[in-house]
């Protein structure tokens, strides 16, 4: 394979691990989610990369409005 | 429609038109809106990156911390294809991980400001709460309360000695409470209180026929000065 696909891949990698850390931390922490039922958010966040991550935060634009709903946490 | 209502749509709105405008070139080819073809669309995309610094500080400051990094990360992900795919001018991927580096770190940075003002403005309703507390506490007591300053000038009066002598706070404590225009040449105590540390105890007896019994002790106020704290029992009936 060509070292500049190997090095995408990886990039690319490491961005859908981080963010996807990132989500299913806050889905761990948060009380509810879209649809009720988490595992579908984590199978989407994790089987998904990137777009997935992208799918949930649209879904749950309150994680970027903590002092609005703390109660949700 | 409150603002609360738009609020959730604003960073996707803003990562929407980011991106929009980041594609705007290929979007254009894709489309054939020819009309719209203009050479600044398809030079190098770092100007172009620099809008995004928007929906990044913005997170930053409504998320936190960790809405500054996911959408640095989101940011990224939309800078990616143009990286791996599209970009013609070298070394496309080096300059976009140095511009999201960059722009994650004022991210963090806004976001930390953000954290240590919140945690001051709940620091200061901490205090204004407990100063009210204890206020409240002082004003209820069934003894009078004086705090005067080296310089005579009382700096506070509980709601007991208001009503005994009248709001004096900023006057001096011998024109007050004595009406003398002098400090009260043998009676006076704040000198031993305030420069040897000292607490004291006496019995004064005040113009208006009244006698209390005095403590007075040393206490430091909130800017620093030693100052006399004093507390008066009235005595006049056991007198």
């Amino acid at each position: 394979m060509d070292p500049e696909w190997i090095i995408r891949i990886i990039l690319f990698g490491i961005v859908h691990w981080i963010l996807a850390g990132f989500l299913l931390n806050d889905i761990a922490s948060r009380q509810r989610v879209f649809g009720r039922r988490k595992a579908p958010w984590v199978i989407v966040i994790i089987i998904i990369p990137c777009f997935g991550s992208i799918l949930y935060l649209l879904f749950h634009p309150q994680i970027f409005h903590p002092d609005d709903n703390q109660e949700e946490h | 429609m409150s603002k609360a209502t738009f609020k959730p749509f604003i960073l996707p709105l803003l990562l929407l038109i980011c991106a929009l405008f980041y594609y705007f070139g290929e979007l254009v080819d894709w489309a054939a809106w020819n009309a719209l073809r203009e050479n600044f669309f398809y030079g190098v995309h770092d100007i172009h990156r620099l809008l995004f610094l928007a929906p990044i500080i913005y997170a930053g400051y409504t998320g936190r911390v960790k809405g500054a990094i996911i959408i640095t990360l989101v940011s990224l992900v939309i800078f990616l294809p143009r990286a791996f795919f599209i970009s013609p001018y070298p070394d496309p991927l080096l300059r976009m991980l140095i511009f999201t580096l960059g722009a994650g770190v004022i991210g963090y940075l806004v976001a930390r400001i953000r954290n240590e003002e919140e945690k001051s403005r709940r620091l200061e309703v901490t205090i204004t709460t407990e100063r009210d507390k204890l206020l409240k506490i002082v004003d209820s007591m069934a003894d009078g309360i004086i705090i005067t300053g080296p310089d005579y000038k009382i700096r506070f009066m509980n709601a007991y000695m208001v009503d005994a002598f009248g709001e004096g706070t900023g006057l001096t404590c011998y024109k007050h409470l004595h009406n003398v225009d002098t400090p009260c040449q043998q009676e006076c105590h704040i000198p031993d209180v305030i420069n040897n540390e000292e607490i004291g105890e006496w019995e004064c007896t005040f113009p208006v026929g009244k006698t209390y019994e005095v403590l007075a002790a040393p206490y430091v106020d909130s800017d620093g000065t030693v100052c006399q704290i004093s507390i008066f029992r009235d005595i006049t009936q056991r007198k």
